[in-house]
């Protein structure tokens, strides 16, 4: 054993533990130069298998770590989350302090201030804790690389969050950028469970890494996690369609009183809100107990939550994701889903929020806000037990983040074309680019087009004496101010009149309100005083009735881990005896399915069509989610209209989706999986079947503020951000008309096929719906499954007439 | 006309407003790279326009230049060269303020303030000052009207029709717009495509 590993054995002994079986193998792998992904359950000690090893590193290259301290940077620790950062920091000092290292750690992100960022520049501490958007920083003063002179180690905290988004690829820019500062640099990335591990460590280290320094670390232990569900006492009880949940809040509270302290996590920020009010209301024992914390709520308010949920003074806190990730609320032991999690990841992670410690069970209840979610109960359930989790889809040739990373480097001491390009080509998101897409890049920077431009007065990135550089102070401003990935929604502040700022909201929501109408935020009743610029004044209003303000933040998407897994419970349900009291408690409900139309089997597409006073609907049901059936229905309703004169109404929930029309359509149409179902022509006709130019001009937005071609404002004098909006759909048509092969409205076609409608799950969807029995079933009345759709209905006309028709359409239905 | 100008037969005159030449320019010289042949659009649509009504007068209710002078700007010149017969009177508006430094050509005249023509008042800002009788003829604030209908968006600029003032969408390619929407006794002409349509 060497030096290092016996400090770390007897400090660990000390406190009466060892290391776990994937901490071993951390340090072994560390040891022997391996650059690693930690992918372990939360909760079980991912922090030490990144910091011990390293440590032990140290010590046995440092006999005299005691005494002498580096003074330099070793450590860059990335972290998605402010608070986590924080969090983190905290942990690390306790440790560093045990073992008397007298090593400093750092903070650097958008909340450090200017004065401590300027200690850090003449020296820096030994680890630093950034964030992605603060790294990019950083490497736009031009001496950044002094700062890496001795670089050893980068640890990717929360890698399964990055990975699916461009700040996932921010990082795997700058995890480039330092490969090449530092050759023997040690990579580390840590994420919770996910399907595809190997591809996210190759996405962490980049493709071209060597095999034999990288590996994979999971654990042999099981983290325990129980699932319980809260029950109504008769299913006849259970609202057909969705809702809140909040008719099981008595029996919610029964578990809330029986543990310490509890999280309740509910999909928006508006049942958050629900919630609370209603227990605000009946439970005035609570009074002082319970919190609520989301997105949308000011950082103050947040961080007085979460101070007070890790010393244990509240007992209940409802939220959304807003607490998904990492930090350790220790005391708490239970935790509440309520409504569908839509993914297997999302509850797992949701779940070890509870018994937040190695060896501890989490203990997580699942309330169900409609009847048919009693199936993804079990679906869950079976799902922990098998220890299943999805994918993570790496983001790919994002044009919008590498333009900004380009301008971030000619900013830092400015670069060299063929060295820059060889050096993002090894990223993985970058390692299929083009040698002429990277020139077309580089010509938006520097002439301002694509194709070779007259002379102009185009300025962003200069070249001189053989490297792009920026000399303009005014962009080299603008720039930094932009960095990042994550643009904002269109929200206006929430203040009282006294100053006092609480949070975010959005414009629609307030257009609709007049002065004097009351609405509920932060838990508390405001009326509504004015609108200015870009500030709502707010007062406390009397208490009664009042609005819940809805934040459109995109829906979660119903992931097809679940979604595998609600068709295989569904088809089991009614024919054996089960031992899920979840589906005991559903098995009527499922017999009038059965008696009204049919419960399908795996193997089978279940339609219905039913005639009603409203005309004929159509049901069918994939259970793939909203987005998929979305999708769907357009391209059916495309497809079938191409048959016959026909305009439809959609509507669809996560199990399945409605066409309604005027006109009885012959069954033969989907009989036959060859013909409306199938997968060949899908990206041709579903670009025709929806408005794919409106879609991309509205990604378009915020490709065009990542990739700094508009500006969000200088800080407190910004321009407001309608102005931001209107801009970048004058960009979209401008640069449409004239520049049609722009990458960056290629990107944002591709993002709309990609991540809005995801056409590969789209298209895998329908290979297997060829491969599947069709059933169709005529029913006299809308069946439990078509109930929901109908109820949850959201108009969206279809129609099949041409753009310039549909304008004259509209016109001459304004006109009537 | 759906060109976004109104044609005056009694004068044969043309009359347009918020061309704002130099915008592009502008944009490119802050390093946001809009395409460079869009800035030929504006005076492709002039030209079309000129070509369609064989007008003697053009008059720019305002706007007609964005920023600081660029090359666009010259475009404008070059444009007014190769149109000596078309008399040019231009009102100045708000992003004007660089323009009488200039020297143009005798067959482009500056009015600082508004201008009257036959109890026909033309002017940039809608807000100014108007004496009681005259009909106003203005620009400024680039009317769009905007339909929705489930969650189908659609912005069309407008001829915005109010009690005694007509108010002429944007000329200008690349410029955005404001919504406005009709008060009793108003009414909004839409310009799509090669149409004009009333929005009730």
């Amino acid at each position: 054993m060497s030096p290092g590993e016996i400090v770390i054995q007897k400090w660990l002994q000390t406190k009466g533990r060892a290391l776990s079986d994937f901490q071993q193998d951390a340090m072994q792998a560390r040891l022997h130069g391996k650059s690693c992904l930690v992918s372990v359950p939360t909760g079980m000690g991912k922090t030490y298998s990144a910091l011990l090893p390293l440590l032990a590193e140290y010590i046995n290259h440092n006999p005299d770590y005691k005494t002498r301290s580096p003074r330099c940077l070793q450590v860059l620790w990335i972290t998605p989350l402010k608070a986590l950062a924080k969090d983190l920091r905290k942990n690390i000092d306790a440790v560093l302090h045990e073992l008397d290292l007298p090593w400093k750690t750092g903070l650097r992100t958008g909340d450090v201030q200017a004065a401590e960022k300027a200690l850090q520049k003449k020296q820096m501490p030994e680890i630093l804790l950034i964030t992605p958007e603060s790294l990019h920083l950083l490497f736009c003063q031009k001496d950044h690389a002094q700062f890496f002179s001795e670089l050893s180690t980068v640890v990717v905290d929360e890698w399964h969050d990055l990975l699916g988004n461009k700040r996932g690829v921010q990082v795997e820019l700058a995890i480039s950028r330092l490969k090449k500062l530092r050759l023997d640099l040690i990579l580390w990335g840590m994420s919770a469970s996910m399907g595809n591990t190997s591809e996210a460590l190759d996405v962490l280290v980049g493709p071209t890494f060597d095999a034999e320094k990288k590996k994979i670390i999971t654990t042999r232990m099981k983290k325990r996690v129980e699932v319980h569900s809260i029950l109504p006492d008769r299913i006849e009880k259970m609202p057909w369609a969705g809702h809140v949940g909040i008719h099981l809040c008595d029996k919610v509270m029964q578990v809330v009183n029986q543990s310490q302290s509890t999280l309740l996590f509910t999909n928006t920020r508006a049942q958050t809100e629900a919630w609370y009010r209603h227990i605000a209301e009946n439970y005035p024992e609570m009074a002082g107990l319970v919190a609520l914390h989301h997105g949308a709520l000011d950082r103050e308010i947040r961080e007085w939550v979460e101070e007070n949920l890790h010393t244990g003074r509240l007992k209940l806190v409802i939220c959304t994701s807003s607490l998904d990730l990492g930090v350790d609320f220790l005391p708490v032991e239970t935790v509440i889903q309520v409504g569908s999690p839509k993914s297997m990841a999302r509850f797992l992670q949701r779940a070890g929020r509870s018994g937040h410690q190695p060896g501890a069970v989490s203990r997580v209840y699942f309330v169900p806000t409609h009847a048919l979610e009693l199936i993804e109960a079990v679906s869950l359930r079976i799902g922990t037990e098998e220890n299943k989790s999805e994918n993570r889809m790496p983001v790919e040739l994002a044009y919008d983040t590498l333009l900004q990373y380009m301008v971030t480097r000619a900013l830092g001491g400015g670069f060299d074309s063929v060295e820059l390009f060889k050096e993002i080509k090894e990223t993985w998101a970058y390692q299929h680019i083009s040698e002429d897409d990277w020139l077309l890049l580089l010509g938006l920077i520097t002439t301002g087009g694509a194709t070779l431009q007259s002379y102009d007065d185009f300025k962003k990135v200069e070249f001189e004496d053989g490297r792009y550089v920026v000399n303009s102070r005014k962009i080299a401003m603008r720039h930094r101010l932009s960095i990042g990935t994550i643009v904002s929604d269109t929200s206006l502040k929430i203040q009282f009149q006294n100053g006092k700022y609480i949070g975010n909201i959005e414009e629609q929501f307030i257009a609709r309100l007049k002065p004097g109408d009351s609405f509920v935020f932060a838990g508390m009743f405001l009326e509504f005083i004015r609108v200015k610029e870009l500030t709502v004044f707010v007062r406390r209003g009397k208490p009664g009735k009042g609005n819940i303000p809805r934040w459109s933040g995109g829906r979660m998407q119903l992931s097809s881990t679940l979604s595998v897994y609600i068709r295989k419970v569904l088809s089991e349900a009614l024919k054996s005896e089960t031992t899920h009291p979840e589906l005991q408690k559903i098995a009527p409900l499922l017999q009038l399915q059965q008696e009204i139309s049919k419960v399908p089997e795996r193997d089978e597409l279940l339609i219905e069509l039913c005639k009603t006073r409203e005309g004929h609907h159509v049901f069918i049901y994939p259970f793939e989610g909203r987005a998929v059936h979305e999708g769907m229905a357009s391209l059916l309703a495309w497809r079938i209209s191409r048959h016959m004169e026909v305009s439809f109404s959609m509507a669809m929930n996560d199990y399945g989706f409605e066409l309604l029309s005027n006109r009885e359509l012959p069954t033969g149409l989907f009989s036959d999986a060859e013909g409306i179902f199938s997968a060949d022509n899908l990206l041709q006709d579903i670009q025709k079947s929806l408005n794919a130019n409106e879609l991309a001009k509205r990604k378009f937005r915020e490709i065009a503020a990542i990739s700094g071609m508009v500006f969000k404002g200088y800080p407190g004098q910004g321009i407001k951000t309608k102005h931001l909006q209107a801009s970048s759909s004058l960009l979209f048509d401008v640069i449409s008309e004239y520049d049609p092969e722009n990458l960056l409205i290629k990107q944002a076609y591709n993002e709309v096929l990609e991540y809005q409608l995801e056409e590969q799950r789209l298209r895998a969807v329908l290979m297997r719906i060829s491969g599947q029995k069709i059933r169709i079933v005529t029913t006299s009345k809308p069946s439990p499954f078509a109930f929901p759709i109908m109820v949850d209905r959201l108009r969206d006309q279809f129609s099949t007439e041409k753009l310039e028709d549909r304008i004259q359409h509209m016109l001459t239905a304004y006109n009537q | 006309m759906p060109q976004k100008a109104v044609f005056w037969k009694e004068q044969n005159a043309l009359l347009i407003s918020d061309v704002h030449v130099g915008k592009i320019a502008h944009f490119r010289r802050e390093g946001i790279p809009v395409p460079q042949e869009a800035m030929q659009d504006n005076f492709q649509r002039l030209n079309q326009l000129i070509d369609m009504k064989t007008p003697d007068k053009l008059y720019i209710l305002g706007d007609l230049f964005h920023s600081t002078p660029n090359e666009e700007w010259d475009l404008f010149f070059t444009w007014l060269q190769e149109n000596q017969k078309l008399k040019v009177e231009v009102i100045l508006g708000n992003h004007d303020r660089s323009m009488p430094l200039f020297s143009f050509p005798q067959h482009l005249v500056m009015h600082t303030g508004a201008l009257n023509l036959n109890s026909l008042l033309l002017t940039h800002d809608p807000a100014d000052e108007t004496d009681d009788d005259s009909f106003t003829l203005c620009g400024h604030i680039h009317p769009v009207s905007v339909l929705r209908k489930r969650g189908l968006r659609l912005r069309l600029p407008c001829f915005y029709m109010r009690k005694k003032q007509l108010i002429l969408p944007g000329f200008g390619y690349f410029t955005g717009g404001y919504e406005v929407k009709a008060k009793p006794g108003e009414r909004l002409f839409a310009v799509a495509e090669n149409v004009m349509v009333e929005i009730k």
